[in-house]
C-alpha cells in the first residue's frame, strides 16, 4: 500500500482534511523561528499586521551569531524597510495554525499556546537557538504533519527510494514523482468518490503548474531544510546539497509508511524516532497522572469561560507532559478514548466532529 | 387523549421558548437561579454598572434566563424584598442580519423599550425632579447637543404628530422636512451618538435610582459575533466599550455566551476584545446538573403542571433517575427534549403511568438515549 494515500486515506476515514498542503516561499528554511514568533505573544496578545513583520525582524537579529554557527546559515531574517523579510515565516506560521489574524492583529492561536506553556514548562534548551529540542521537533513535527502532510512525506520518500539524491535533481524530478505517486494511488486504494475526485483535482493542479521549476524552488527548498532542521537528514551530505537520511529520518519513514494516524500514533511515533527505550506504553493506574496534567491545564490555559479548558490545548498538553516528563507514551485518542469513558469521573468531556475540538469541564 | 390522563395540565417539557409570560417557569437549577438573583440584586443595591458574563453549554438555560428575569414578575419581587424602586429588564438578540450593526440594536432595544414607554418614563421623571432638574439631567449625560436636543423635545412633547416625527427621526429618517420640523441639523446615524442616545436613557431613568432602581440588558447568542464579519464585529464590540463607559452607574449587561470549539482559538473571550474583558469582571457558569439537580429540575417542573390531587406519571424517582443516567452530559434543553417525547409516547401508547419497562420499549424514540 502506497504510505502517502495511506496517512491520507486514514485521515480521511475519520472525515478530517485530505491532502494537506501549504504555500511556503524559498526563504522559510529555519524552524526555529517559530520560537522567535511565539515568545513575542509572551509580552503581548496581539500585533497589528504591519507592526508585527518590524518587530520579528528585530527580534530575529538577535539570533544572528547562532544562525553562522549553525549546519546551514539559509533562511535568514534580516531588517527590511517593507518587513519582506519576516513575512514570509509569519505566514508559514500561520499557515501551519499557530497564529491567527483578526481585525488586522496577528494573535497567538490555541496550539500556539500550547507551544509556549509547554516551552516554559519543560525549559529545555540547545547550546544553539536554530538546533531544536526533541520537544520543538516534535511539536512542530506535530503541526508539519497535520497541515502540510502531503509534501514532507513526498519528498522523504523520493529520498528513501533514490538513497541519495542532490537537492537540484530532486527540484527536477519531483513533479512526475508527485503524479505517479497520486496515480498510483488511485488505483491500490478503494478510495471513495470524494476522496478520488479530490485526488483527480490535485493532479490536475500540478500538471497545470505554468513554472514547474520556480514553484518547486518554493516547495522543496523549506522542507528540505525542515527535514534537516527535525534531524532526519545526513548533515555532512546536506553541507554538499546531497540528500541522504539519517537514522532517524530512516526511522521515521518506517513509522510512517505503516498505517500511521496522528490522532493515534503520533506520540509513539515519536518514541520511535527519538527516543531510547527508556520510554513505557501508558499502564492504567498512569492515568492519575493523565487527570493531574489535565487538571493542571485548567489553569495554564485558562480564560474568561469559568471551568472550561479547550479539549486540543488541554489533551495535547498532557500527552507532550506524558512523553517529555513522564516517560510514558500516550497517545491524543487514547485520552480521548479515557475521557469518553465511564472510568472518568472527573470530567464532563465534549467533543465536535465540524471543529474537530471540544471542551473539557470539570464535574461537580 | 390529552395530558389530563398522564396528571398534568399540560406538556411540562417545552422545546421552545414560552410566549406567554405567565408559562415562563423556573424549576429546579437552584444554584444557577441564586448566582443570578444575587448578581442583580448587588446591581439593585450598588450603583457601578457592571458587565456579566453567562457561559454555559447550548441548552444550558441562559436564554430562559434573560426571559425570566425580563418577563416575570420575578425582578419586582426582588426590588420590593430590597425595598427599592422597580428594575427595567430587557432582553436583545446579537443583530446579525444587517449591516447596519449599530442601528440594527437601537431598533431591537426600542422593539422591547418603546419610544411610547420612554416617553411616559420620562413624564413621570419630570414629575418627580422637576422638569428644570431634569433638563440639567439630560445635558450632562447626552455628552451631545443634537441628541440633549432630542431629548429635551421629547420630555416637551405633547402633540401625536410631533412625537411621531420625533419617533421616525430616532429610528433613522433624517430628511430635510423631519430635521427642519424638529429644528435638528442632522439624523441620529453614527454609532457614537446611538450610545450616547441609549445611555441618556438609562441614565436619566436610573438617576439616583429615583425612577428604576437597575436598568438590564441581556444580550442573547453573543457568541455568534464569531459569525458575523470582523468589520461589523468590530464596530459592535467599540460601540458596548463606548455605550458601557457612558453609562457608568445602575447598567447591568448580562452577556449570554454559548460554549462551542473554534479552529484557531479557545473559545469567545478574545471576541470582547480588551476594553469589554477588562470590564467585565462577574461570570456565571450556567454548569451541567447532576443526576440529583436533573431529577429535581424533572420533579420541580411536573408538579407545577400537576393537576391537584393527582400524582406525577413517573413510577418513582429510581424510574426519573434511570432515564436522567441513560442521557449522557446533561443540559436543561436535553431533559426538555428527553422527558418530553417520553410524555407525548405515554400518549400515544394510552399509558398512564410511566415505568421502566414503558421506558425500554421506546428508547429508540430518545434521541439522547445512551446505554
Amino acid at each position: 500500500m502506497n504510505f502517502v494515500l495511506c496517512v491520507h486515506y486514514d485521515i480521511m476515514k475519520n472525515e478530517m482534511i485530505n491532502f494537506n498542503s501549504i504555500n511556503t516561499q524559498t526563504k522559510v528554511r529555519r524552524l526555529a523561528y517559530v520560537k522567535t514568533l511565539m515568545t513575542m505573544f509572551l509580552k503581548s496578545s496581539y500585533y497589528p499586521i504591519n507592526l508585527f513583520y518590524k518587530k520579528i525582524e528585530s527580534e530575529a537579529g538577535k539570533q544572528n551569531d547562532d544562525l553562522l554557527k549553525y549546519i546551514n546559515n539559509k533562511g535568514f531574517i534580516e531588517v527590511s524597510k517593507t518587513g519582506n523579510s519576516s513575512k514570509p515565516y509569519i505566514e508559514t506560521f500561520l499557515a501551519l495554525k499557530l497564529l491567527f489574524t483578526q481585525n488586522n492583529m496577528y494573535r497567538i492561536s490555541k496550539y500556539g499556546r500550547v507551544f509556549n506553556i509547554l516551552q516554559n514548562e519543560l525549559d529545555i534548551k540547545t547550546d544553539n537557538y536554530f538546533l531544536l529540542t526533541t520537544y520543538e521537533k516534535a511539536f512542530l513535527l506535530y503541526s508539519i504533519l497535520e497541515k502540510d502532510g502531503l509534501y514532507l512525506q513526498l519528498i522523504i520518500e523520493l529520498i528513501e527510494e533514490k538513497k541519495q539524491i542532490s537537492i537540484k535533481d530532486t527540484k527536477e524530478v519531483f513533479q512526475d514523482f508527485i503524479l505517479i505517486k497520486l496515480e498510483e494511488s488511485m488505483y491500490s486504494l478503494d478510495m471513495s468518490s470524494k476522496l478520488k475526485k479530490d485526488v483527480l483535482l490535485r493532479i490536475k493542479r500540478i500538471k497545470n503548474w505554468e513554472n514547474p521549476k520556480r514553484y518547486l524552488e518554493h516547495i522543496i527548498e523549506p522542507r528540505v531544510n525542515w527535514l534537516l532542521d527535525l534531524g532526519f537528514l545526513c548533515e555532512d551530505n546536506f553541507q554538499k546539497n546531497i540528500l541522504v537520511l539519517s537514522e532517524k529520518g530512516l526511522l521515521f519513514f518506517k513509522e510512517i509508511k505503516t498505517s500511521f494516524d496522528i490522532n493515534q500514533n503520533f506520540f509513539t511515533l515519536i518514541h520511535r524516532v527519538y527516543f531510547d527505550n527508556t520510554v513505557v506504553s501508558l499502564e492504567k493506574n498512569d492515568f492519575a497522572l493523565v487527570t493531574n496534567y489535565l487538571e493542571k491545564s485548567f489553569i495554564l490555559f485558562k480564560t474568561s469561560a469559568p471551568n472550561r479548558v479547550t479539549a486540543s490545548q488541554a489533551i495535547l498538553y498532557t500527552c507532550y507532559m506524558m512523553l517529555f516528563k513522564e516517560n510514558r507514551i500516550v497517545n491524543f485518542s487514547t485520552i480521548q478514548d479515557y475521557l469518553s469513558s465511564k472510568e472518568n469521573r472527573k470530567f464532563i468531556y465534549d467533543w465536535y466532529k465540524t471543529e474537530q475540538d471540544g471542551s473539557i469541564r470539570r464535574k461537580k | 387523549m390529552n395530558y389530563e390522563t398522564l396528571g398534568l395540565k399540560e406538556n411540562p417539557f417545552r422545546l421552545t421558548p414560552p410566549l406567554d409570560p405567565k408559562e415562563i417557569v423556573w424549576a429546579g437549577m437552584s444554584e444557577v437561579k441564586s448566582k443570578l438573583e444575587k448578581r442583580i440584586e448587588l446591581g439593585i443595591r450598588t450603583r457601578p454598572s457592571r458587565i456579566i458574563l453567562n457561559w454555559g453549554s447550548y441548552g444550558s438555560g441562559k436564554t430562559h434566563a434573560s426571559l425570566y428575569f425580563s418577563k416575570t414578575d420575578r425582578l419586582q419581587e426582588l426590588t420590593t424584598k430590597l425595598d427599592a424602586k422597580p428594575s427595567k429588564s430587557i432582553k436583545i438578540t446579537l443583530p446579525r442580519s444587517s449591516s447596519d450593526i449599530v442601528q440594527e440594536f437601537l431598533r431591537s432595544f426600542l422593539g422591547q423599550y418603546s419610544l411610547e414607554e420612554i416617553y411616559s418614563d420620562f413624564q413621570k421623571l419630570k414629575d418627580e425632579v422637576g422638569e428644570e432638574q431634569l433638563v440639567l439631567m439630560i445635558t450632562n449625560f447626552s455628552n451631545d447637543t443634537v441628541i440633549g436636543e432630542v431629548f429635551k423635545t421629547l420630555i416637551n412633547t405633547e402633540d401625536d404628530k410631533y412625537f411621531n416625527i420625533l419617533k421616525n427621526y430616532i429610528y433613522g429618517d433624517s430628511t430635510k422636512s423631519t430635521l427642519n420640523s424638529l429644528e435638528l441639523p442632522y439624523g441620529l446615524k453614527n454609532d457614537e451618538q446611538v450610545a450616547n442616545f441609549i445611555a441618556t436613557i438609562i441614565n436619566c431613568v436610573t438617576y439616583e435610582k429615583q425612577h428604576y432602581s437597575s436598568f438590564i440588558i441581556w444580550l442573547d447568542e453573543f457568541e455568534d459575533i464569531d459569525t458575523i464579519k470582523k468589520i461589523l464585529a468590530d464596530r459592535f464590540t467599540t460601540f458596548l466599550r463606548q455605550f458601557i463607559d457612558k453609562t457608568p452607574n445602575n447598567l447591568m449587561l448580562f452577556l449570554n455566551f454559548t460554549q462551542k470549539a473554534f479552529m484557531d482559538r479557545e473559545d469567545l473571550s478574545i471576541s470582547l476584545g480588551e476594553a469589554l474583558s477588562s470590564r467585565a469582571k462577574l461570570k456565571i457558569d450556567f454548569e451541567n446538573p447532576t443526576t440529583d439537580e436533573a431529577i429535581a429540575y424533572v420533579k420541580e417542573l411536573s408538579n407545577i403542571y400537576l393537576i391537584e390531587d393527582k400524582e406525577l406519571p413517573f413510577e418513582d424517582d429510581a424510574l426519573i433517575k434511570y432515564v436522567v443516567e441513560h442521557m449522557g452530559n446533561l443540559t436543561t434543553r436535553k431533559i426538555n427534549e428527553t422527558f418530553s417525547i417520553i410524555l407525548e409516547m405515554a400518549l400515544i401508547e394510552e399509558k398512564e403511568k410511566i415505568d421502566q419497562t414503558f421506558i425500554d420499549s421506546i428508547q429508540d424514540e430518545i434521541i439522547a438515549w445512551e446505554e
